[in-house]
């Protein structure tokens, strides 16, 4: 039991006088951009709406994809179930059209199943956003539950149909009649395999006695659906780990909800830890800047009256005394010492004689040590 | 008459529609849960729902390709939200469908902001229930710490609820019943009325065109007239889950439990998808042992089928059996734990020889026996403090009338082994259900009983923990048989329709009943409804307040009595008024 208030809704919502957006219009000064008020009003968030909506379609495109294969899948299906009805009666006509059209439509079916797996996988990308990612997750366990049931249909027919192939073969042996057992899924994959087995074998064998053609062609025929069969497990197995299972704890409307707020309320902290930071990152780049420019000018600074001294240095005769004496306060402010003393030292090197330099340099060096 | 169905029915009605848009579901705090209990998110995710959220979070983006369905009850608060909602639409449309009768008022409120004309659709399905089972609901009310219960009457804001959500889930159920009532309780007599007044209110809504050969009727009850069987041990899977651990919208915290496992650390507990729970729920913890064991050797042979992996050909069968076999496994294992975390409560808590002292309390009569073993049980440190609050509970009600009983006694000893909340909470479930507040008598006393006794003597008890029968049973067979008195459950007059006797009693048998109790309803009581529908062609439904184990119903009684009845009175008073 329920009841519309539809009508009711909309004679009251007639009723108001849209006061709001005629404010809203008159706000806009141009009557053609009354359209776009409802964009207007957030124009700050734009850019992300259009990121969301990005990702958002994303699921939409693949969603209408998946639904219009699953939908040409069904019709193949339903094709290819006549096709089978029609061909596992016993007969005398040549059937060489109607089996490539089979196995044709067989080979269809699989890649498109093969295809729609595929698009799945487009929705692991990631957007970091949480309530986007779940909505692809969603989506996904969507599609491939769906998908499932269309390869579970397709499977279940093509494995009747290979069973009614064997029977018309008139080569029945034990396994068939063996495979009573309830599980479906265990009688599909073990009958194929069995199947794709005794072909080859029933090959091989036909090349020694040379038996007629027509038998080998329905052995291999029966062989190519066999791995179809064997094809179309893997994507099921696949398809699995997607789909969750009814009636767990994961399959409980409010536990995702309390999930999803709980993530979301993570999200939220990891962006402002990821804010702090990057916040972080900046002063350290700030002061990783400021150090250089010190050091820079330090250099500048210490160099600037060496340079001085090096011109002075051929007058006194004697440069040793003179770099202590304009070290010691640049040293005193600061305490890498080894360091200061190097640059000092290089534009000795630069404008003196080398082999001069080294002698005389090492006791400069000692005495700026001690 | 299945309320899960209903449920259900109401959600795919709403989410059906096969546009081929995505949608998003909107919920509010009453509608989660009754959603969640009958429907599951893969089903949802079928219908292209692929965003769930709640209508009270903040933070949802903006997302103009997604369909709104808005499902929510039409409380203020929600309708608040929803203005808000509506007045800054992040969704393309909006479907909105309320859980209850919307007030015009509030629907013109929604209507005055619906700015941007964005809502399609306007409907109230009435899925104002938590379906537990498919014959078992309850509202959940004393869910944050609310009590039904003020100054020795209702709580007007769950009195109110309460009518609201009974008259939704007999519109959920297309019924149009006759009201009865407990004639002793107050609140069963004004739910009675209000709800009729409210059916009278929505006529038109209630003119079912189905016709009946009989009126469906709504018995309305009330707890104090059977306080024993939410005090006495049950012994069926989902009360005692219940009882021992605690089942909250069918799902069961098991976070307690030693050496658990992290994915069954919270399970689920549906009768919907969990074929082994449908089949066993009912059944008492003897047949579950069993039950279980014929399970996990049927997991095992699928086990050992898939173990022998020898060629490729097995691996690919085995990979193939997969899921079938993942599901198997994993419902064998949450009932192993299950069962294996209440067989260990119940013997950590000795509650096999508790619970058979309650039985004989309850069902014979030995006084001096019982007492001396009730005593026994209060000196002994290894039970606990709630065991021996109900049998000193059950005593008390038991031997009210029996000049010289020991109440005094046994409430002292307890006080002495326990503190004084244990007395003061046993003071409290006998003031609740004591003899001048129950209408009927709950005992069978003296000499019939006696003979009665030991004609079951002779013949053998079959299972001495579950003897007693629920008073239930009793009101529903009279009720069924048109036997039910009137000066016990009279009728609310004009309420019902149809043809009415002289004497204003239906004459055909009853086929519809609903049961309502307020102070909440036990899972024991469940399984007898159950078996009834299973035995009989009587439909009944069961439903509550909410779902009581001991200890809520124990709090229950406190609650009442901190809010009326006997307020102001310490302990002391009380036990001398009692005795």
């Amino acid at each position: 039991m329920f009841r519309d208030r539809t009508n009711l809704y909309i004679s009251y919502r007639q009723s108001f006088p849209r006061s709001t957006r005629q404010l809203l219009a008159t706000h806009a000064s141009d009557e053609e951009e009354q359209g776009l008020i409802a964009n207007s009003d957030n124009t700050g968030g734009a850019d992300e709406i259009e990121l969301a909506h990005m990702g958002n379609s994303l699921a939409k495109t693949i969603s209408d994809d998946v639904h219009g294969i699953l939908s040409e899948i069904k019709v193949k299906v339903n094709r290819l179930e006549v096709l089978h009805r029609k061909n596992s009666l016993p007969g005398f006509d040549d059937r060489s059209g109607e089996e490539k059209l089979i196995s044709d439509i067989t080979y269809d079916i699989t890649q498109d199943l093969h295809h729609c797996q595929g698009m799945l996988k487009k929705l692991d990308r990631q957007s970091g956003d949480p309530v986007q990612d779940k909505m692809q997750m969603n989506a996904k366990i969507a599609l491939a539950t769906k998908i499932q049931d269309a390869s579970t249909v397709f499977r279940k027919l093509q494995s009747n149909y290979l069973k009614a192939l064997k029977r018309n073969e008139g080569s029945m042996d034990p396994i068939f009649q063996s495979t009573t057992s309830s599980n479906t899924h265990d009688e599909d994959v073990s009958l194929s395999q069995k199947a794709l087995q005794q072909s080859q074998q029933l090959i091989e064998e036909d090349d020694q006695s040379t038996q007629n053609h027509h038998i080998r062609q329905r052995e291999r025929e029966i062989a190519q659906i066999a791995e179809g069969i064997i094809e179309l497990a893997e994507i099921f197995k696949d398809l699995q780990t997607m789909v969750i299972d009814q009636g767990t704890l994961l399959d409980r409307i409010d536990y995702n909800i309390e999930n999803m707020a709980v993530n979301v309320k993570q999200a939220d902290k990891e962006l402002v830890q990821g804010a702090v930071y990057q916040k972080r990152s900046n002063k350290c780049k700030i002061i990783l800047l400021l150090t250089l420019v010190v050091v820079g000018l330090l250099i500048v600074v210490i160099a600037k009256p060496r340079s001085h001294t090096v011109y002075v240095e051929p007058v006194a005769g004697k440069p040793a005394p003179a770099p202590p004496a304009n070290d010691k306060p640049a040293t005193g402010g600061d305490n890498k010492n080894n360091n200061n003393d190097r640059p000092v030292d290089e534009p000795e090197k630069g404008s003196q004689n080398p082999q001069d330099d080294g002698a005389d340099s090492r006791p400069v060096v000692s005495h700026a040590l001690l | 008459m299945n309320v899960t169905e209903t449920g259900k029915e109401y959600i795919t009605t709403m989410v059906g529609d096969k546009s081929g848009k995505l949608k998003v579901l909107l919920l509010d705090g009453e509608t989660t849960p009754i959603v969640s209990m009958c429907t599951t998110q893969s089903s949802l995710l079928q219908n292209e729902v692929y965003l769930i959220d709640r209508i009270d979070n903040p933070n949802r983006e903006k997302q103009r390709h997604l369909a709104c369905i808005v499902f929510i009850r039409p409380s203020n608060d929600s309708i608040a939200k929803l203005c808000e909602e509506l007045r800054n639409p992040r969704y393309a449309s909006y479907e909105l469908y309320f859980s209850n009768v919307v007030k015009k008022s509030q629907l013109e409120r929604l209507a005055e902001s619906d700015d941007y004309e964005v809502v399609k659709k306007v409907q109230e399905s009435f899925a104002d229930f938590l379906a537990v089972n498919k014959d078992l609901f309850n509202f959940s009310l004393t869910r944050n710490s609310l009590s039904i219960y003020s100054d020795g009457g209702w709580n007007p804001e769950c009195l109110n609820r309460c009518t609201e959500s009974l008259q939704a889930v007999l519109l959920g159920l297309k019924l149009r019943p006759q009201i009865r009532y407990d004639a002793n309780s107050n609140m069963a007599r004004k739910l009675a009325e209000e709800l009729a007044y409210g059916i009278k209110q929505e006529e038109n809504l209630f003119n079912f065109k189905t016709p009946r050969d009989s009126a469906p009727v709504l018995l309305i009850l009330d707890r104090k007239n059977d306080p024993l069987t939410p005090l006495l041990t049950p012994w069926s899977y989902q009360a005692m889950v219940h009882e021992f651990i605690g089942i909250d919208n069918n799902r069961v915290d098991l976070r307690n439990t030693p050496e658990i496992r992290d994915e069954l650390k919270e399970i689920v507990l549906s009768q919907n998808d969990d074929p082994f729970f449908a089949d066993n729920m009912y059944h008492n913890f003897g047949d579950l042992g069993q039950s279980i064991k014929d399970y996990v050797s049927h997991y095992q042979s699928k086990t050992q089928s898939n173990m022998d992996i020898e060629s490729i050909a097995d691996m690919k069968r085995f990979v193939e059996e997969y899921p079938e076999f993942r599901r198997l496994s994993g419902n064998v294992s949450k009932h192993v734990t299950l069962v294996g975390e209440l067989s260990r409560i119940v013997e950590k808590g000795q509650h096999l020889d508790v619970s058979e002292l309650e039985q004989t309390l309850v069902c014979s009569d030995s006084h001096n026996d019982s007492l001396k073993q009730i005593q026994q049980i209060i000196a002994a440190p290894s039970i606990s403090m709630e065991n021996k609050v109900r049998l000193v509970a059950l005593y008390g009600l038991r031997y009210e009338q029996k000049d010289n009983n020991s109440l005094k006694l046994l409430c002292e000893m307890l006080g002495q082994y326990e503190g004084q909340d244990a007395v003061q909470a046993a003071q409290a479930v006998i003031n609740f259900a004591c003899l001048a507040q129950r209408q009927e008598a709950l005992f069978e006393e003296g000499f019939i009983a006696k003979a009665k006794g030991n004609i079951m003597g002779l013949k053998g008890i079959q299972n001495v923990y579950t003897q007693h029968r629920p008073l239930l049973e009793k009101t529903l067979t009279n009720l069924v048989k048109n036997k039910l008195r009137e000066a016990t459950h009279p009728y609310v007059r004009g309420a019902g329709r149809g043809p009415v006797s002289n004497n204003g009693v239906y004459e055909d048998d009853v086929q519809e009943v609903v049961v309502f109790i307020v102070g909440g309803v036990t899972y024991e009581e469940a399984r007898l409804i159950a078996e009834i529908n299973s035995q009989s062609s009587v439909r009944i439904v069961l439903g509550g307040t909410s779902i009581v184990n001991s200890g809520e119903f124990i709090q229950e009684c406190l609650d009442q009595n901190h809010r009326g009845l006997l307020r102001g009175a310490d302990p002391e008073t009380r036990l001398r008024q009692l005795i």
